[in-house]
């Protein structure tokens, strides 16, 4: 099959550090040349050559992190999804971390604009040992009409397995004709935002810290808990893109100090 | 044979000893930071609970489980268990689904001793799999020869009465007004049950933001009646 855009990174460890050790890519897919964060990480920006994503695209991502190793990606800008009437817009990406490995994944938004209707699938097969940081944010495109929801649905099916069982099963689709902004779904909100950390010393006494460190923001409305594996998914509805990135980032600093005993990854964007 | 009929009451009792009134799934959020606080603001979070959570969900994952164990593919349900506890972000009312599915399959298993139960206890006992109430009411339905849309109204009508029950002892409501809504979304339900009939396996496990932020939100409630 030939993807509009196809992507396949691999990062080893090589005498105590960690490098990028295959990027293939194709289509309108590209990929910055990895710089070094102060901590020693490989940072690969993501870049989609075409401005956009348009009817029947499909996307393919895949990357593996070896034993060891540490990898973080991100992307040049947020994605933006227009027009999908024919066929909606499909993106998967399979992320493979072995032993003790580490990969830091922060996303733009994703952009849904008028008609716009995508899919992304991912899964991650890691280690009991491996690390997994994870953000994910959707929002609703500006529209001529003013309307807040322009766009027709959009689908985000995450799975994580850990030494090969199914441990957290993420699965949201925001469908606006369905009152999407109603209790129990966006609770008047237009923007959500997922984050998910998975690390062996993650525990319910840390993640009692991390709900002191986010009183901080007492007009946020998120919640976050224990995943049956060590890790928590941490999840927020609002009305901007700006403050969801504030938690995040706060998140982010908690994680830093907290666990690595270091300051945050710095994402140079 | 025995009257279906009897069974399947005697299953959708809010009385049947499943754990099920220690646990709100969240709605108990709901009722702490006041969306929850009469009869029709109960109903509408009700209403939306059964029209996301169980038909996406949990009803859903019973209709898959009586099909599956009609055409006999029995290890989809194992596989179809552990998806409904990854299914869950929080951990509260993740381990409520378990430890009422846990004792479920126990006790059902005493009540309607079956293969399919003796495989279940089996990768209970193997920590395979975790227990969900929803493949209990397809198992215990299958044995006896209730059609399948009976088996998931069943299932539909034990929640919706079991969340009901939990309403009138943590909003307060009275008994005729919780009565009266379990009357009241008969037509809801019906509707409800239709459409899981009408879902692929892709549309499972569809989760609602909001209820999923109240049920995390409830680990941090100071004054609980319930669980979850």
């Amino acid at each position: 099959m030939t993807y509009t855009g196809y992507l396949q990174l691999e990062a080893s460890e090589r005498y105590g550090k960690s490098v990028l050790s295959d990027a293939y890519y194709n289509g309108v897919f590209k990929i910055s040349r990895p710089t070094y964060t102060e901590e020693g990480l490989p940072l690969v920006q993501l870049i989609h050559v075409g401005g956009g994503y348009v009817d029947g695209d499909t996307y393919f991502t895949k990357i593996n992190v070896r034993k060891n190793a540490k990898l973080a990606v991100t992307t040049q800008a947020s994605t933006k999804i227009y027009k999908t009437r024919n066929k909606q817009v499909e993106q998967k990406s399979v992320y493979k971390l072995d032993e003790k490995s580490q990969l830091h994944l922060k996303l733009d938004p994703l952009i849904a604009y008028r008609d716009a209707r995508f899919i992304q699938q991912t899964d991650v097969y890691m280690d009991k040992s491996a690390v997994l940081f994870l953000t994910d944010i959707v929002t609703p495109g500006w529209s001529k009409e003013g309307e807040l929801f322009p766009y027709t649905c959009v689908t985000s099916k995450v799975k994580i397995y850990q030494n090969e069982k199914l441990a957290v099963y993420d699965h949201l689709r925001l469908k606006p004709d369905e009152d999407v902004r109603s209790l129990l779904q966006l609770e008047g909100n237009t923007h959500i935002g997922s984050l998910f950390f998975i690390h062996p010393s993650v525990s319910e006494e840390w993640i009692e810290t991390l709900r002191e460190e986010l009183s901080s923001f007492p007009d946020a409305h998120f919640g976050v808990s224990m995943l049956p594996i060590p890790g928590c998914c941490f999840r927020i509805l609002a009305k901007r893109t700006s403050r969801i990135e504030k938690v995040f980032a706060a998140i982010e600093t908690f994680i830093h100090r907290t666990i690595n005993n270091q300051s945050a990854i710095s994402w140079r964007k | 044979m025995t009257n279906v009929l009897f069974p399947m009451l005697q299953m959708s009792d809010s009385q049947f000893p499943s754990g099920a009134f220690s646990h709100s799934f969240g709605i108990e959020t709901y009722i702490s930071n006041g969306t929850v606080h009469d009869a029709p603001s109960f109903q509408h979070v009700l209403e939306l609970f059964l029209m996301n959570q169980l038909v996406y969900t949990d009803g859903l994952a019973c209709r898959f489980a009586y099909e599956w164990l009609e055409s006999g593919k029995v290890d989809q349900l194992w596989e179809l268990d552990q998806s409904l506890y990854a299914l869950g972000m929080a951990r509260e009312t993740r381990e409520g689904n378990r430890r009422i599915g846990d004792r479920l399959v126990k006790v059902v298993s005493t009540l309607y001793p079956n293969f399919i139960f003796e495989q279940y206890l089996d990768e209970l006992k193997e920590k395979n799999v975790y227990g969900h109430g929803a493949l209990v009411f397809a198992i215990v339905s299958h044995h006896l020869g209730i059609d399948v849309e009976t088996a998931v109204s069943c299932y539909g009508f034990a929640t919706a009465s079991s969340l009901v029950q939990n309403a009138v002892r943590g909003v307060p409501l009275g008994q005729t007004d919780g009565q009266r809504i379990l009357v009241e979304i008969q037509p809801l339900l019906t509707k409800s049950v239709e459409k899981i009939m009408s879902l692929d396996e892709s549309d499972f496990g569809i989760g609602s933001p909001g209820l999923e932020i109240a049920q995390m939100q409830h680990e941090t409630i100071n004054v609980r009646l319930f669980m979850s």
